[in-house]
C-alpha cells in the first residue's frame, strides 16, 4: 500500500469496511509511514474539534424550545420583507388613486388667532385604508404635524 | 362511511407517528438545521416545516431508509428551497442585506470558548462542506450512510469529506489553531 491508497481507504478503515487483509495492509503502512500516521491523527483531532465546536454552539438547543439566543445576528425574513414592500406599494397606489369619501371638516373657529390642533380622519373608498392627519393651527397658519396611515386587511 | 373511518384512522396513526418522531429525532434535527442555517430560531422553523411536510407526504415513506434519514432529506430540501428563494429575491434586488447567503463569520459566535476558531472556520465553509463535516464528525455516520442520505456515490462522499476537512483546516493552520502540515509530518 502506498500513501495514495492509504488516503483513499482511510474512511473505509474508520468505518470498519475493510476486509481483514486490507485492514492488515492499512495498519502495516500506518506503522511504517509517519506522514500518513500524522495525517490520520490530524483528522481525528479535527473531528474532535468539530464535534466540540458544534456541541458547544448547540448547547441547550432542543426542538420546540422558545429560543431567545441567535447564532447569527437577527435578520428579517426575506419573504416577510418582500410582503411588507408589496403592501406598502399597494397602500401608496390606493392612496393615490382612490378618492377619499369620508372627511371630517375642520370646525369653525370664532377666533382665528387661537392656537389649536385639528384631527382629520380620512377613509378611502375600498375601506382598506384609513388615514389620520393632525394639523396645527396657529394664528391662522396651518401645518401638518403628523400623518398616520392604517391598513385593514 | 367505512372508508371515511378508515381514512381517519390512518390519518390519526400518521399524526401519532410524526409526533413520536418529533420526540425522538426533533432535537437531532434541529441541531442539524442549526448547522445548516446558523440560526437557532430558523432551525426551529425548518424542523417544524419538515415535520409538517412529512405529515403531508407520509404515504411516500416506504421505510427503505430509517425515519431519521427520511426526515433529514426533507429538512435538507426545505433548507435548500429557502436558500433558493432568498437568492431569487436577492437577484431581484429586493433583499440586499442577504447578498451573502453563507452565514456570517459571527455564526455561532455568541459564546467565547476554546472552540471559537473552529466555529469561525465552520461558518465560513459552504453549506455542503459544513453539512458533510456535521454528518461525519457529529452524527458519526459512515460513508455508506452519508451516501444514502445525500443520494451520492460513496466516492463523491469521500471526496467531498476530504475537501471539507482541507477547507476547514486551512484557516485553522493559518491562525495557529492547528500545527502546520510540515510540522505535523515531522512528528
Amino acid at each position: 500500500m502506498n500513501c495514495r491508497t492509504f488516503a483513499k481507504t482511510l474512511y473505509d478503515f474508520q468505518d470498519g469496511a475493510l476486509t481483514a487483509s486490507e485492514k492488515a495492509e492499512f495498519e502495516l503502512h500506518r506503522s511504517g509511514c509517519a506522514r500518513c500516521a500524522a495525517r490520520m491523527e490530524a483528522e481525528s483531532r479535527t473531528a474532535r474539534m468539530v464535534r466540540t465546536a458544534v456541541e458547544d454552539a448547540c448547547e441547550g438547543l432542543e426542538f420546540g424550545q422558545a429560543q431567545g439566543r441567535r447564532l447569527v445576528p437577527s435578520r428579517s425574513s426575506p419573504i416577510a420583507g418582500w410582503h411588507i414592500a408589496a403592501v406598502a406599494a399597494a397602500l401608496l397606489l390606493m392612496a393615490l388613486l382612490l378618492p377619499p369619501i369620508v372627511r371630517k371638516p375642520a370646525p369653525e373657529r370664532a377666533n382665528a388667532s387661537e392656537s389649536w390642533t385639528q384631527e382629520i380622519d380620512v377613509t378611502y373608498e375600498a375601506g382598506l385604508v384609513a388615514e389620520t392627519v393632525l394639523i396645527s393651527h396657529d394664528s391662522g397658519k396651518e401645518a401638518i404635524i403628523e400623518m398616520r396611515v392604517s391598513y385593514y386587511p | 362511511m367505512a372508508v371515511t373511518e378508515a381514512e381517519n384512522a390512518v390519518a390519526e396513526h400518521e399524526r401519532k407517528l410524526i409526533a413520536s418522531w418529533a420526540d425522538e429525532f426533533g432535537t437531532r434535527l434541529v441541531r442539524a438545521a442549526a448547522v445548516m442555517c446558523g440560526d437557532r430560531e430558523e432551525a426551529q422553523d425548518l424542523v417544524q416545516e419538515t415535520l409538517l411536510q412529512a405529515l403531508t407526504c407520509m404515504s411516500r415513506f416506504r421505510g427503505d431508509a430509517g425515519p431519521y434519514t427520511w426526515l433529514y432529506a426533507i429538512l435538507r430540501r426545505q433548507f435548500l428551497t429557502r436558500r433558493r428563494k432568498a437568492r431569487f429575491l436577492d437577484f431581484l434586488g429586493l433583499v440586499p442585506e442577504r447578498r451573502d447567503e453563507r452565514p456570517s463569520p459571527e455564526m455561532m459566535m455568541d459564546r467565547q470558548s476554546a472552540s471559537e476558531n473552529v466555529r469561525k472556520a465552520l461558518s465560513r465553509l459552504g453549506f455542503r462542506h459544513r453539512e458533510i463535516l456535521f454528518l461525519r464528525f457529529v452524527e458519526e455516520l459512515k460513508v455508506r450512510e452519508m451516501a444514502d442520505l445525500l443520494q451520492l456515490p460513496t466516492g463523491s462522499v469521500k471526496s467531498r469529506l476530504h475537501y471539507a476537512v482541507e477547507a476547514l483546516e486551512k484557516p485553522l493552520r493559518r491562525d495557529g489553531a492547528l500545527p502546520a502540515r510540515r510540522a505535523e509530518h515531522e512528528l
